[in-house]
């Protein structure tokens, strides 16, 4: 062997063994080479094989070479802090105030009852929400300007991160006391840190992984990921889901816009950096978490080429799985949309007011339906140039569009042929062609909804039934536009909750932008402590949310699932809560109070109340709460079953109930249909318990008579859903004289019959109030029979007795061309129906007769039926019904 | 000589003074309205607290030379329009604006075109009309349009005013078809002067295409009945009889014979008769969007295969017997009382 061989194999052995003895050597040794961080560095552990294979994952870039650490990454060591926070959380100033809880603790936790939620609390976090401002809601919350030190590399192990975050997180945690919480708030980097371990808690944690395996992907977000009110805003104003998905749009449209960031010129001012990344979060939000695919086209070949080139994992979207659907669809649609905002924006062609929105209404405004075609890029362009409007206006702006359920062909709106023919003429913009065309409310609520989008502006559509009307956002609130009810339904909302009701309370919610803010801070810091074995201090601090934000729903949830087992069966603890829930959300919200009661108050609470006295006192929180002035349209009903079932079958505590039911109904009259319902239910119960209601109905009415006409409307439904004539006509004797003008017609039969009849509907109007003329209806004195819009609608007249019909006439409130081919029944018993005849469609006159020649057929019931087919409301003077006798 | 010198002079004058007499500023929509002439007023609407497009075309569209020389002797007004009454400048906003109305929508930028008397007689918005440039040439183009539009109107008014009988209507009926709004009692003047509606100037004014649709649909708010039949033979000889009619507009008589087309789809006619009702529509006009449409519409319909199964034919004469039976019985219906039903 050559001797430099024999010394090479020498020095490598030697190295080898020295390695093996000293493992500090071969560290020293790199250091001594090539500089201390990368020797510091751990061995790197083979990936596993697994990561690699994932089905879901595409395009997956060359991490190799892209995992080597950049300049900027090296600037910070996140390893520096410790490990593991636990241990600096023990080592805590108070340890004792702040030691973490084990099950055993927490079950020991022995508060004083009730101690938890004072009203003195409330009333102190209600005066600082005030003192804070109710801003309008209008604009962005104010976080101080900050940015974090984490490097871009750290990013690449999210579970550590996340783990570190909490860590110290703990160890700036002094106490869960309302003061030590808000002294701590008041730390940026804790403010951020909380952001971002939130922001880890609604990532799919492997799929961010991948994701950040690409340097061009974390290099990109990590600017955005360390800015405090980037973070705060993309994390908690809406409801973040599928946060991976997100940052991984979010870093496609920082590819696409390497101008994101550059601070935008206005009217030689600037706008600051923050609006491009705003809206791009609010965007990959919205797209994230609904999967919208945006309209159905091959990709250019330039759209591939740069999918291929920017290798993103693009991790699995609800709605893969569906034929023919990519997921290129979705990150294109979403793409497209930021561009179109952050050309807009560039442009100056968005309202002026536009910069000035908080995050959450950026979602409703640049957020929008993905997956319409109002929503692509063309058309908004052509909506932003050609409708551009004050926000106000676009309540009136789905007018520009014809109403024409027939298009110039004959036809019709539901066929594929209303607009198949004139795509050719509007490549591209679906609202021109539809303005063009013409469209019924669904086209014209979209194109009111798009415009104010496209312009900036926050709208959103609605379905009400048989209805679809939309909402614009101006003012600090949501006005409704094309709307013919107030049983709205959101077609999509940021929170998951597609009520009217829920969109109120979670814009009263943003309002408060500060405390809103806090509060959800605070429930970060409660979630990562339950996370880790605290549940003591988490419950505690969820609690101190609730308090600070009762308006901010998913808290509750997590509040109420920890609190369960620590509340037990401590009435008092339970009446607080309820007291304080009721208390707090009741007043402007009566509907999501009612149902949050139901669904995460109640289960518990009424297991653990013993008395049917405490339940009463509970059930009374919520009914003297009441503060506005709104019709329930919504399952009260739900609410009070629960309760009165609750109270078991001691007749005392149910009238106490009724009592104060009523007692309050008589004060907000709104909710009259609460009256039919104890009058319903009492009637379930037997007479006596009926009259006695009553007795408490006619009272109230007597004491609050400015609420009579209402109270009455609702013992007059409850009469009639009962089948109480008597009832019905003794509280109509007041309203037969309502002045109403009749057409004059020829006679059809002998006398009349229907006076002092009853009429039931199948489907009440949202409006109540015109239940108290329906004994004057069955007059030829009229009144209004006014039922809710849909099909098969049907209004039956139960005659005071038997009789032979000789004729009816019926006088509609806008005439014979309001109705169709609708039919008129009879029945003798209300179960058997024979019909008599149909109504002829297309009529001008101003009534109906129906004239019975000979056989004169003998029924107690008339019913009139619009049918399956036709969506319909019934709106009646009169029906009127004679029979075959001579006239007295 | 000299005094064909002059008059030739005069002439050349004469023709350059509408160029030459530019048009005039004001400060507010009824100062504009006080100085103006027979040119009226064309005001231009911006909202300068929440549309910034509006504002920048101030300077580059509506001060410029080019919107001046269009707008003939008109008056110019710009008025804002605010979003916020707190908005800088806001304060002023009522007193420029006076008691001009919204522009359609409160869509900005605007331009709206008033006579001297202060009725709107035109208005465009939006890039559609304005173009997408920052110089709006086809916003300068369209003003021009409209005062000269109003020009020809009150020159013809003026001729037509002395006359009777045809001649009269027959300036009244060409002020008429100008592409702006009539004048209040225009269509009653021309019926006084052609009661027999000769020159079928008021024909074409007063069809209504739609209604038109909807009587022969059965239909009084344009949702369709799910058991109507049409009586195809004679929708097809209404709609032939309104399209022969060159009196009325050409996008009226495109209209009318859309109807005719769809009808002819749905009643599965042999294709190459729907492809001729389709190609009829593109010659009266192959410039309209109706007209445009039929090649896509010969694409799409002309090859229909309308092959019946036995089971189909067999559907179909039940449907014919049925339609019968159905047309019987709204004959028995019309001739029942007006508001009676009578049952035996």
């Amino acid at each position: 062997m050559k001797p430099k061989y024999v010394f090479l194999i020498t020095v490598a052995v030697g190295l080898a063994g020295g390695y093996l003895a000293a493992p500090g050597l071969l560290p020293a040794l790199t250091k001594a080479i090539y500089g201390e961080r990368v020797a510091d560095k751990k061995p790197r552990k083979p990936k596993p094989a697994t990561q690699d294979k994932t089905p879901d994952v595409t395009d997956v870039a060359d991490t190799q070479k892209d995992d080597e650490p950049s300049k900027d990454e090296e600037d910070f060591d996140w390893s520096e802090e410790p490990d593991d926070g636990l241990e600096r959380f023990a080592d805590a100033e108070n340890p004792d105030a702040f030691a973490d809880g084990t099950e055993e603790e927490y079950a020991e936790d022995d508060d004083p009852e009730g101690e938890n939620v004072t009203p003195e609390k409330i009333a102190k976090y209600r005066r600082k929400a005030t003192s804070q401002g109710e801003d309008d809601g209008s604009r962005p919350v104010s976080e101080p300007h900050f940015v974090g030190k984490i490097s871009p590399a750290v990013w690449k192990q999210p579970k550590i991160l996340k783990r570190r975050l909490a860590g110290r997180l703990r160890s700036r945690l002094k106490g869960v006391d309302q003061d030590k919480i808000e002294a701590y708030l008041k730390d940026p980097e804790v403010r951020l840190m909380l952001a971002q371990w939130e922001l880890l808690n609604r990532c799919d944690l492997d799929v961010l992984s991948k994701l950040m395996k690409d340097r061009k992907v974390r290099e990109s977000l990590s600017p955005l990921l360390n800015e405090l009110e980037w973070v705060t805003g993309f994390v908690y104003d809406g409801e973040l889901e599928k946060a991976d998905v997100a940052l991984s749009m979010l870093a496609h449209f920082r590819q696409v816009d390497p101008k994101m960031d550059e601070e935008i010129l206005v009217d030689g001012g600037t706008v600051k950096p923050g609006l491009k990344r705003r809206v791009a979060g609010a965007i990959a939000t919205q797209f994230a978490r609904n999967g919208w695919y945006g309209e159905e086209r091959e990709l250019t070949k330039e759209e591939l080429e740069s999918f291929k080139d920017l290798g993103y994992i693009m991790p699995t979207l609800p709605g893969d799985k569906k034929k023919g659907k990519n997921k290129q669809d979705v990150y294109r649609a979403a793409r497209e949309r930021y561009l179109y905002f952050a050309e807009s924006i560039d442009l100056e062609r968005l309202n002026g007011y536009f910069a000035e929105l908080p995050t959450w209404l950026l979602q409703y405004c640049c957020g929008w339906k993905g997956n319409s075609p109002f929503g692509t890029a063309s058309t908004m362009r052509w909506l932003r140039d050609n409708c551009a409007a004050p926000a106000r206006a676009y309540t009136g702006m789905a007018f520009q569009v014809p109403y024409l359920p027939t298009n110039v062909y004959g036809d019709s709106i539901f066929s594929q042929w209303y607009y198949q023919p004139f795509d050719v003429l509007y490549p591209g913009n679906f609202a021109k062609e539809t303005r063009d065309v013409g469209a019924v409310c669904g086209g014209l609520s979209h194109f009111g909804t798009s415009a104010a989008c496209a312009n900036g502006v926050p709208a959103i559509t609605m379905g009400e039934p048989g209805h679809c009307a939309y909402a614009v956002y101006f003012d600090g609130e949501w006005h409704g536009a094309n709307s013919l009810s107030e049983d709205r339904h959101p077609h999509w909302s940021t929170w998951g909750e597609f009520t009217w009701s829920a969109l109120q309370m979670q814009t009263a919610m943003y309002k408060q932008g500060a405390i809103t803010r806090d509060a959800q801070m605070v429930c970060t810091l409660a979630t990562m402590l339950a996370e880790h074995k605290n549940p003591v201090n988490a419950l505690k601090l969820y609690e101190l949310s609730v308090q600070m934000q009762p308006l901010y729903q998913p808290v509750w949830g997590h509040y109420m699932d920890t609190a369960a087992r620590s509340l037990g069966k401590r009435p008092r603890k339970w009446l607080g809560v309820n007291e304080f829930v009721c208390d707090s959300i009741t007043p402007e919200h009566p509907e999501m109070c009612a149902k949050f009661l139901r669904e995460r108050i109640y289960p518990s609470m009424l297991k653990a109340l013993r008395s049917p006295k405490q339940k009463l006192a509970a059930f009374e929180s919520y009914f003297k709460n009441i503060n506005v002035n709104e019709k329930a349209q919504w399952d009260f009903h739900l609410l009070l079953d629960m309760q009165y079932q609750s109270l078991g079958k001691a007749r005392t505590y149910k009238e106490k109930f009724m009592q104060i039911l009523v007692d309050n109904v008589a004060l907000h009259p709104e909710f009259c249909q609460m009256i039919a319902w104890a009058i319903k239910t009492a009637h379930a119960e037997g007479k006596p318990f009926a009259k006695k209601v009553i007795e408490m109905v006619t009272v109230a009415a007597k004491e609050h008579p400015e609420a009579k006409n209402l109270i009455s409307c609702g013992v007059i439904r409850g009469a009639e859903e009962i089948g109480d004539i008597e009832l019905a006509n003794q509280w109509s004797a007041d309203y037969l004289e309502l002045g109403k003008k009749m057409p004059e017609f020829e006679p059809v039969g002998g006398n009349l019959v229907s006076a002092g009849g009853l009429v039931t509907l199948s489907k009440y109007h949202d409006d109540q109030s015109t239940i108290i003329e329906h004994a004057a209806a069955l007059t030829e004195k009229g009144g209004h029979i006014y039922s809710a819009f849909g099909k098969h609608q049907t209004v039956t007249v139960e005659l005071p007795k038997k009789s032979r019909i000789g004729g009816i006439v019926i006088i509609p409130t806008n005439g014979c061309g309001s109705y169709r081919t609708w039919g008129i029944e009879i029945s003798a018993d209300g179960k058997t129906w024979k019909k008599l005849t149909e109504l002829p469609d297309g009529s001008k006159e101003p009534c109906m007769r129906v004239c019975i020649k000979r056989s004169h057929p003998t029924a107690k019931f008339i019913r009139i039926d619009s049918g399956e087919d036709q969506l319909v409301g019934i709106n009646f003077k009169a029906i009127l019904v004679y029979d075959n006798k001579k006239v007295k | 000589m000299i005094i064909r010198k002059l008059s030739k002079a005069l002439a050349v004058f004469a023709l350059l003074v509408p160029v030459v007499c530019a048009a005039q500023r004001a400060e507010t929509f009824s100062d504009a309205l006080e100085k103006a002439g027979d040119d009226g007023v064309v005001a231009y609407c911006y909202g300068p607290d929440w549309n910034k497009r509006s504002v920048q075309l101030l300077n580059t569209f509506w001060n410029t030379p080019a919107a001046e020389e269009a707008a003939g002797n008109a008056v110019m007004v710009a008025v804002p329009f605010y979003e916020k009454d707190t908005a800088k400048g806001a304060e002023n906003a009522s007193s420029i604006r006076g008691n001009m109305p919204a522009p359609p929508f409160n869509v900005c930028p605007t331009v709206m075109f008033f006579d001297k008397s202060g009725r709107k007689y035109a208005d465009f918005q939006g890039a559609d009309y304005l173009g997408s440039d920052d110089e709006c040439m086809e916003g300068v183009k369209n003003i021009a349009k409209y005062v000269q539009a109003l020009r020809k109107q009150q020159e013809l008014l003026a001729k037509a005013a002395p006359l009777v009988g045809l001649e009269k209507a027959r300036l009244l009926a060409e002020a008429a078809d100008l592409p702006i709004t009539q004048p209040e009692g225009l269509m009653k003047d021309l019926e006084l002067a052609d009661p027999t509606d000769k020159l079928g100037a008021i024909r074409r004014h007063k069809f209504d295409a739609l209604q038109f649709m909807y009587k022969q649909l059965d239909t009084p708010d344009g949702f369709i009945k799910p058991d109507f039949e049409a009586d195809y033979q004679q929708m097809r000889k209404d709609c032939e009889e309104v399209f022969k009619d060159e009196a009325l507009r050409t996008r009226d008589r495109q209209a009318v014979y859309n109807l005719m087309i769809g009808q002819s789809r749905r009643e599965a006619i042999q294709a190459n008769q729907l492809k001729g009702f389709i190609k009829k529509v593109n010659k009266v006009d192959p410039e309209t969007d109706y007209g445009k449409l039929s090649p896509t519409l010969v694409n799409l319909w002309g090859n229909l295969k309308h092959k019946l199964t036995p089971e189909e034919r067999k559907a179909a004469r039940e449907a014919k017997r049925a339609k019968a039976a159905e047309k019987k019985k709204r004959k028995r219906d019309e001739r029942r009382a007006k508001d009676t039903i009578e049952i035996e």
